[in-house]
């Protein structure tokens, strides 16, 4: 899903062609472990994670991080390497192999050695700082494995159906009359109904391209499957939200 | 064993090296002329022996009967004294009569090996002899007549005259060394200067060059070199400095945008929809940022050779194809057709590439006509593959050419347009086909833009597993 590409294992991409093709949704009852010393990044952590269901736990330095790694039972842990009192890597070496919950590791300074020394310690996948929540969010579902897996054929969102296995789309009785990309791009934010769904996931799913590409593309593609899924009476269903991404939802 | 390397002067071993030739050369010579001098010697000193011979052996002829010889044994029997050389006389003979004994003995039978002439120590100095044999005549028995000629003079000279060579040897080898040395220290002297001047160059004064003149043509080589790895460095010098002043300026203007967006936005109470606007335009800025810190990690990566390349054969065509499926709408909006002439097959990392053709490709369309073809043309140069994107549009100026790939270069220098793009999509496409050990170009003539790159058909980078 996201292009972490030479650096993960086998499993880990055929979880994230898994997650491809089915419905993604945060199981709410998850438990997350933040271990990161920057009170601000904490602070929208915690937030932003608790407001999309999980249970989050913090810690602010490296040797009440072990400990609560070791002790408690989470479902993923979001782990800095650069902490007061015990950095990231050497956490990640004394629960490996021990514990096997999920970790997500943040890297902030010029990281390429210890992103590799970090999977080599076991960790699960990486972001580099500065990243974006969105990001963040949708590599924890691809690591926690706890999303639904429920194949789907159908998907009715208000009076939109997409039928994924004719590869056909219908607003009410009228077929949209779609291109290949359009309908790629309608299926991905289908698929993510009620998420939003960034500009890089999009490239990246839609396209296969996976690095940042300075253009316009996306937009554009946005703008023509609008102008066809939605005409000036019909309720809107795919909603911009600007410096973020798109949602495809039924506002009411 | 522990060698100790010594610090070796150039002057030293040329002013050796010349001084071991001379030594060569000269005892050549030197014996050759030993050897011609003796042999002169030698020949001098025959001739004048037998020269006096002559006249011992005239009377010695003559005597034929006792009487003769009893008057010539008189003459002779004494030691002969001339021009303070000594001569001694020695007659050997079957009869005891005619006989004249001198202090040296013959042998008769050696008579013929040396045509009569033979060497001998008499009284503690050297003496050439020279011996005949004589017929009986009338009264006279057959006799052996020996004549020593005292040599010591000419020894002497020879001895002499070897210690005058092994002297002149000598002294014209040192002499020969301390000239050399001399020679060497001179024309070696600007290396010293130069040493100098290399010592007083630092980063406060990069841009000072090694003087080429008046230096001989060995030197200039190295010093041209030396002043292009100076052009170099200071060129790289000021470019990191350029930049790290370019990446200070790029990111003023977002940070000034928030600093002042949010200060406005937080001096009077808000609605929520209000506040909500200034988030999303916040987050824009700061996407802004975001994509700006990433292409220069991106590119900081790529400079200390630090992006691990997994490399595979691929179609130029075919990549081009699949950027240009991405690319599709904007072309399509544009109203622009993507023509691909050509193929080839190179060893390269393919979403590196990609990310080469999207750059390259967006630019032709961004800052392309519209209604105007672009044409990706690829073809074998030698051991390259040449990939130019070629566009309709306005000239870039010749001036800005070389620029094109540097970091944050504009070509039109008001910011216009900067929202999407930083400035750093060409240094990107840059930094990568240099990782592909390639190299990029660019032209302008006519309204035709031609931007390219080549890369080699054979990679010599190795791909990194990790």
């Amino acid at each position: 899903m996201m292009c972490i590409t030479q650096h993960l294992d086998r499993k880990t991409k055929i979880m994230i062609a898994l997650a491809q093709n089915t419905s993604i949704t945060a199981d709410t009852s998850m438990k997350i472990l933040v271990i990161e010393d920057e009170t601000k990044t904490v602070n929208y952590l915690r937030q932003g994670l608790s407001e999309q269901g999980y249970q989050v736990d913090t810690a602010s330095n490296g040797l009440d991080g072990l400990h609560l790694a070791t002790e408690g039972e989470y479902d993923a842990i979001i782990l800095d390497i650069m902490l007061p009192g015990l950095d990231g890597i050497s956490i990640l070496k004394s629960i490996r192999p021990s514990v096997s919950t999920p970790v997500l590791m943040l890297t902030a300074k010029d990281a390429l050695n210890s992103r590799l020394e970090g999977f080599r310690a076991g960790a699960d996948d990486y972001l580099i700082k500065p990243f974006s929540f969105l990001e963040l969010l949708a590599r924890l579902q691809v690591i926690t494995r706890r999303t639904r897996t429920r194949e789907e054929s159908h998907i009715y969102i208000g009076d939109l159906h997409i039928d994924l296995l004719s590869r056909r789309a219908f607003r009410g009785k009228r077929r949209l009359d779609l291109t290949a990309k359009e309908f790629a791009l309608l299926e991905v934010l289908a698929k993510r109904r009620g998420q939003i769904v960034s500009k890089t996931v999009i490239t990246e799913l839609v396209w296969d391209i996976c690095f940042d590409t300075n253009t316009n593309v996306v937009e554009a593609t946005v703008k023509r499957l609008r102008s066809k899924l939605e005409t000036d009476d019909e309720p809107k269903l795919l909603h911009t939200i600007r410096g973020m991404g798109y949602i495809l939802e039924l506002r009411k | 064993m522990i060698k100790i390397q010594k610090p070796r002067s150039i002057a030293q071993k040329l002013a050796l090296s010349y001084a071991v030739s001379a030594a060569l050369i000269l005892s050549v010579t030197v014996i050759g002329l030993a050897y011609f001098e003796t042999s002169e010697i030698d020949n001098y000193q025959t001739a004048e022996i037998k020269n006096r011979f002559s006249l011992f052996s005239y009377d010695v002829v003559k005597a034929e009967n006792y009487d003769d010889w009893l008057a010539l044994k008189n003459k002779y029997k004494k030691i002969i004294q001339e021009d303070g050389r000594r001569i001694y006389i020695r007659v050997d003979s079957a009869d005891e009569r005619y006989r004249i004994n001198a202090p040296f003995q013959i042998n008769p039978d050696h008579l013929d090996k040396h045509h009569g002439f033979s060497k001998q120590n008499i009284d503690g100095n050297f003496f050439r002899i020279y011996s005949k044999k004589f017929p009986a005549a009338g009264e006279r028995p057959e006799v052996i007549l020996s004549l020593a000629l005292d040599a010591y003079y000419y020894e002497d000279f020879d001895q002499w005259l070897d210690l005058a060579f092994d002297v002149f040897l000598l002294i014209s080898a040192s002499t020969i060394a301390l000239l050399g040395m001399f020679i060497a220290k001179r024309n070696l002297q600007p290396v010293d200067v130069l040493s100098a001047h290399a010592q007083s160059i630092s980063v406060s004064n990069l841009s000072q060059r090694l003087p080429n003149e008046n230096l001989p043509t060995e030197l200039q080589g190295l010093i041209n070199s030396f002043n292009g790895v100076l052009d170099r460095l200071e060129n790289s010098y000021r470019r990191q400095a350029a930049f790290n002043s370019d990446v200070a300026h790029e990111l003023r203007t977002p940070v000034g945008n928030l600093i002042g967006q949010t200060e406005v936005a937080l001096s009077k109470p808000r609605s929520s929809e209000e506040l909500e606007e200034i988030m999303q335009s916040n987050l824009e800025e700061l996407e802004r940022l975001r994509s700006i810190i990433s292409d220069m990690l991106f590119l900081s990566h790529a400079d200390q050779g630090e992006i691990a390349l997994n490399l595979e054969s691929c179609s130029l065509a075919d990549e081009v194809r699949q950027t240009a499926d991405f690319l599709e709408i904007l072309l399509e909006e544009n109203r622009n057709t993507l023509k691909i002439k050509g193929d080839a097959r190179v060893p390269v990392e393919s979403s590196l590439l990609k990310r080469v053709l999207t750059n390259l490709i967006g630019n032709a369309i961004e800052h392309g006509k519209p209604d105007s073809p672009i044409t990706v043309e690829i073809k074998e140069a030698d051991a390259f593959a040449e990939v130019t994107v070629i566009n309709f549009g306005n000239d870039i100026p010749e001036a800005d050419l070389p620029n094109l790939f540097e970091r944050f270069y504009r070509v039109s220098k008001d910011r216009q347009n900067s929202g999407s793009n930083h400035g750093l999509g060409l240094s990107i496409v840059k930094a990568i086909i240099l990782l592909h050990r390639g190299d990029v170009f660019a032209s302008s003539s006519n309204g035709i833009i031609k931007i390219g790159f080549r890369l080699p058909l054979s990679n010599p980078v190795s791909g990194e597993e990790n």
